[in-house]
């Protein structure tokens, strides 16, 4: 980085990144088409103007799917109106967006029940339909 | 003394693994590192051990300490923090004296070699006696501390570069980690405070990779300090348009313009306080309204007034060392 590149970008109202990102997430679903590889972009790591976010934004607009997430803040999973891109915001406790990713793939990871989470979910199971038989039997006992 | 993997700390904390992806994209996001690493990280992150770590304050304020612990509520940021074994640190343990002593040499025993030490405060070699913690001079604790230290995380401007203690006339001969141990890596991570979630992401990368991140010649994370408070300034376009307050209650300090005529700091400081920000995102201190004191950077306090203007809006071009040129990067 030098002086000069931080004038120029500080002093565009626009960094003319939107057409060349939509280029790369055009070129990412005929790979993910072509090969199954699915490709993640970090909108935080890009330099994009506030108005060239919205302008991708309203560019990718809304699919059939949307997911909200609680996790240490929201999550907001959308499924862009062009189907397999999908536009996740991720937020902390107060709001604030933490991060801002492009996934292009047929489901984002975030979205997956997690293989870890489902072990516990196993035992949780087991444990609560045991609490809930045990109850059944005491109930039946003192009505008898 | 084994150490349980931090999957099973996060599980055993009800923390779900979707919580956890999240925070490995977020923070692979603050290092620079790319998103399709994100599931290798959590992986190498999940099963990295449960890090023993050491904390020495010597010479410091404990704003570090308050910076870093007082989250009112779970962050992202306090999710590694949570999990990590604090085996020292005397200003919030519960055990004092020589108690709290034997609790730090057995941490470093038990974890020979593999231990990180982190310290805030400067250290002071004026007289042993002005800083003292059980009877042990703060330089004596820190050589010793280090001496089978995996790492060192200097937190904060003191541990970093001395800071106010060092200040003119300096007058217990403060100087930072760095002026003392100079065979073990070495992270900066300066600030009055300095960011937290700049020393979680330190940690994170520490746990996964085995190594600190590339540093610039401060010895500063560049994810952090790669760019400067004015290169990522919401302010920056007054200051191309030469709008700039005068006062703190005149008509462009009303509307937002540029604080650089009243001393902002923010084009010589390298920081993420302008993205990062701070009390959970709530701001930073130019959208308060007041110009950045340049904390992050070695003897900010005795550069002269915090309120005069740098040098004159024509020299800025001209002056070498912007946008971090001024401290190459090197790899620790």
């Amino acid at each position: 980085m030098n002086e000069e590149l931080i004038f120029i970008t500080s002093n565009a109202d626009t960094t003319g990144n939107v057409i060349p990102l939509l280029h790369q997430i055009r070129h990412a679903l005929s790979q993910l088409l072509a090969q199954q590889e699915e490709t993640t972009i970090d909108l935080r790591r890009l330099p994009l103007s506030a108005s060239e976010e919205s302008q991708l934004e309203t560019f990718l607009g809304h699919g059939e799917v949307k997911a909200d997430i609680q996790a240490l803040g929201d999550t907001v999973v959308i499924e862009s109106r062009y189907t397999g891109v999908w536009l996740e915001t991720h937020y902390n406790e107060e709001a604030e967006i933490m991060g801002k990713y492009v996934h292009i793939c047929d489901c984002p990871p975030l979205i997956k029940s997690q293989p870890e989470d489902m072990v516990l979910s196993l035992n949780n199971i087991v444990s609560d339909i045991q609490a809930m038989s045990d109850t059944s039997t005491n109930d039946a006992a003192e009505e008898d | 003394m084994s150490l349980p993997t931090l999957n099973a700390q996060l599980q055993a904390s009800g923390i779900s693994r979707r919580t956890f992806l999240k925070f490995c994209a977020t923070t692979a996001s603050l290092l620079a590192l790319p998103q399709s690493a994100v599931a290798d990280l959590a992986n190498a992150l999940g099963n990295a051990k449960r890090p023993s770590v050491v904390w020495l304050p010597f010479q410091e304020c404990t704003g570090c300490t308050e910076a870093i612990l007082r989250s009112h509520a779970p962050t992202l940021e306090s999710l590694i923090f949570d999990h990590i074994s604090l085996d020292y640190q005397h200003t919030i343990m519960a055990a004092a004296g020589e108690q709290a002593e034997e609790a730090r040499r057995a941490a470093m025993e038990a974890h020979k070699g593999q231990y990180l030490l982190l310290v805030d405060g400067s250290v002071p070699m004026g007289n042993p006696g002005y800083s003292t913690i059980s009877g042990m001079s703060n330089v004596d604790m820190l050589r010793e501390s280090a001496k089978e230290a995996a790492g060192i995380i200097a937190i904060g401007t003191c541990a970093s570069f001395g800071g106010i203690p060092k200040a003119n006339p300096n007058p217990t001969g403060a100087v930072a980690v760095s002026d003392i141990i100079t065979d073990k890596p070495i992270v900066n991570i300066s600030g009055c405070p300095p960011l937290p979630i700049a020393i979680t992401a330190v940690l994170v990368h520490y746990l996964t990779f085995k190594r600190f991140p590339d540093l610039d010649a401060l010895q500063r994370p560049l994810a952090f300090f790669g760019e400067t408070i004015h290169d990522r300034c919401y302010r920056r376009p007054f200051f191309e348009q030469r709008k700039f307050a005068k006062s703190f209650d005149d008509e462009g300090a009303k509307k937002g313009w540029c604080l650089f005529e009243l001393g902002c700091k923010g084009p010589e400081t390298f920081n993420a306080c302008a993205t990062v920000k701070w009390n959970q995102g709530t701001s930073f201190p130019i959208e308060s309204g007041h110009p950045c004191l340049g904390c992050s950077e070695p003897d900010f306090w005795d550069k002269g007034s915090f309120y005069q203007a740098l040098f004159p809006w024509e020299r800025y071009k001209s002056k070498p060392g912007k946008g971090g040129q001024k401290h190459a990067g090197k790899n620790a």
